[in-house]
């Protein structure tokens, strides 16, 4: 089974040494795994280095060495949130 | 975790110390320490927070985390510090409990020998840690007349252990500063647990803050009765700049709030890095410039030279000690 983790909005994380925090969860456009644009919930993934990157259901991001996959983003405190699945 | 569930158990929570106080009432979870006194005297009491168990874990963590013993200091001073307590220090976790971690940092930034009076090491891996209870006094008679506002101390002894994940805080971090032996600087740790001991034992009980608890943090922390405002447009940018360098830096404690932004918003909060739902320490205001500087309890991505316009716009409220921190 693929390591799961659900971060909430509004928090920091730290994921191999990568620092960023999980902010502004609303409908806007994305590019999914494949790079095509798609509109949908995302969340804005804030790095301790300045950039962002914007990533919805289907999205992947790279953190540290290892590879996610975002399997949901849920909007509306308290529960809005971002869940990853690490791909490899 | 049977472990933990015994020691919780068998562990009081932190004995406030009635004689350093103000006076004032007994605080909830205080009258269990107190029954314990009765039952068991005063030894006991000391036994219990010696032993001082962690707050409880969420239900997320019990699977994951573990209890660790994080040694170090309660205050270090760090490369570039000023001195051993620094705003810097702050550095939220995995838990929603920014409204007291930016008051925190926001006490910090005012003066730091507030911090530090709440804790003293006690070199066996303990500290006594005290956060302040308030108790309102109405005088008057049908709403007229004042409330004032007297203050104690809530106050235990903690130990060093932490729930971690892989050998790092799930909640508040280390600040990174450490000496020459690899030690780091707790106090943030500390002050958290301590807060979530005084909430019910719980570090899941500290996610989400509300106005309300954002002042009864802050004046946990400062010791200084906290009260908020609304940001509105009544007041020009200038006016607001003007108003906002009465309070900061170095003269009063101020966080700010900011709910869900509102659509029109979205796109200057994602292009400025604004966290919705979040709270900020206020760092300083630039008069000329009209613009504010805001401390992110993330230890990082902090908003410097954040327009007023935009401030008001996006944020809901600023919460404020009602008197300098001198």
């Amino acid at each position: 089974m693929s390591e799961r983790l659900e971060l909430l909005e509004s928090r920091p994380a730290e994921i191999e040494g990568v620092r960023f925090g999980v902010a502004n969860i609303w409908e806007r456009d994305f590019l999914d795994a494949s790079g095509e644009q798609r509109s949908g919930l995302t969340a804005q993934l804030m790095f301790e280095d300045g950039h962002d990157e914007f990533v919805g259901e289907g999205s992947s991001v790279r953190l540290g060495k290892s590879t996610w996959s975002v399997a949901e983003v849920r909007s509306g405190p308290p529960s809005a949130a971002l869940v990853l699945l690490r791909v490899a | 975790m049977e472990r933990e569930l015994v020691e919780h158990r068998e562990t009081a929570v932190p004995a406030p110390d009635r004689d350093a106080g103000t006076g004032g009432g007994v605080p909830p979870l205080a009258a269990r320490v107190l029954a314990l006194q009765r039952s068991h005297g005063n030894g006991a009491v000391v036994r219990a927070l010696a032993r001082s168990a962690p707050p409880a874990a969420t239900d997320a963590d019990t699977a994951t985390a573990t209890w660790q013993r994080v040694q170090g200091h309660a205050f270090l001073q760090g490369a570039g510090d000023t001195g051993t307590v620094a705003a810097n220090d702050v550095q939220q976790g995995q838990v929603g409990d920014c409204y007291f971690l930016a008051s925190c940092a926001a006490v910090a930034l005012t003066n730091p020998a507030y911090i530090t009076r709440l804790i003293h090491e006690n070199g066996d891996g303990t500290f006594r840690v005290a956060l302040w209870d308030e108790e309102a006094h109405h005088h008057g008679f049908l709403g007229l007349g004042e409330t004032t506002y007297t203050h104690s101390r809530w106050e235990g002894t903690l130990n060093d252990s932490f729930l971690t994940i892989g050998g790092a805080p799930r909640y508040a971090r280390t600040s990174g500063d450490s000496d020459a032996a690899g030690a780091n600087e707790l106090w943030v740790m500390l002050l958290e647990k301590m807060w979530a001991f005084h909430e019910g034992r719980s570090y899941q009980r500290i996610a989400g803050g509300d106005t309300a608890r954002t002042e009864r943090a802050l004046t946990a922390v400062s010791g200084v009765h906290s009260r908020s405002y609304r940001l509105d447009n009544s007041l020009s940018d200038q006016e607001l700049a003007n108003r906002m360098r009465n309070y900061v830096p170095g003269k009063y404690a101020v966080v700010t709030g900011i709910d869900s932004v509102p659509a029109s918003w979205r796109p200057t909060a994602q292009s400025l890095r604004v966290v919705q739902n979040h709270v900020y320490a206020v760092e300083g205001v630039n008069g000329t410039a009209k613009t504010i500087d805001l401390y992110n309890p993330w230890g990082y991505n902090h908003l410097r030279g954040l327009p007023m316009a935009s401030w008001r716009a996006m944020f809901t409220d600023f919460t404020m000690t009602t008197s300098p921190l001198r």
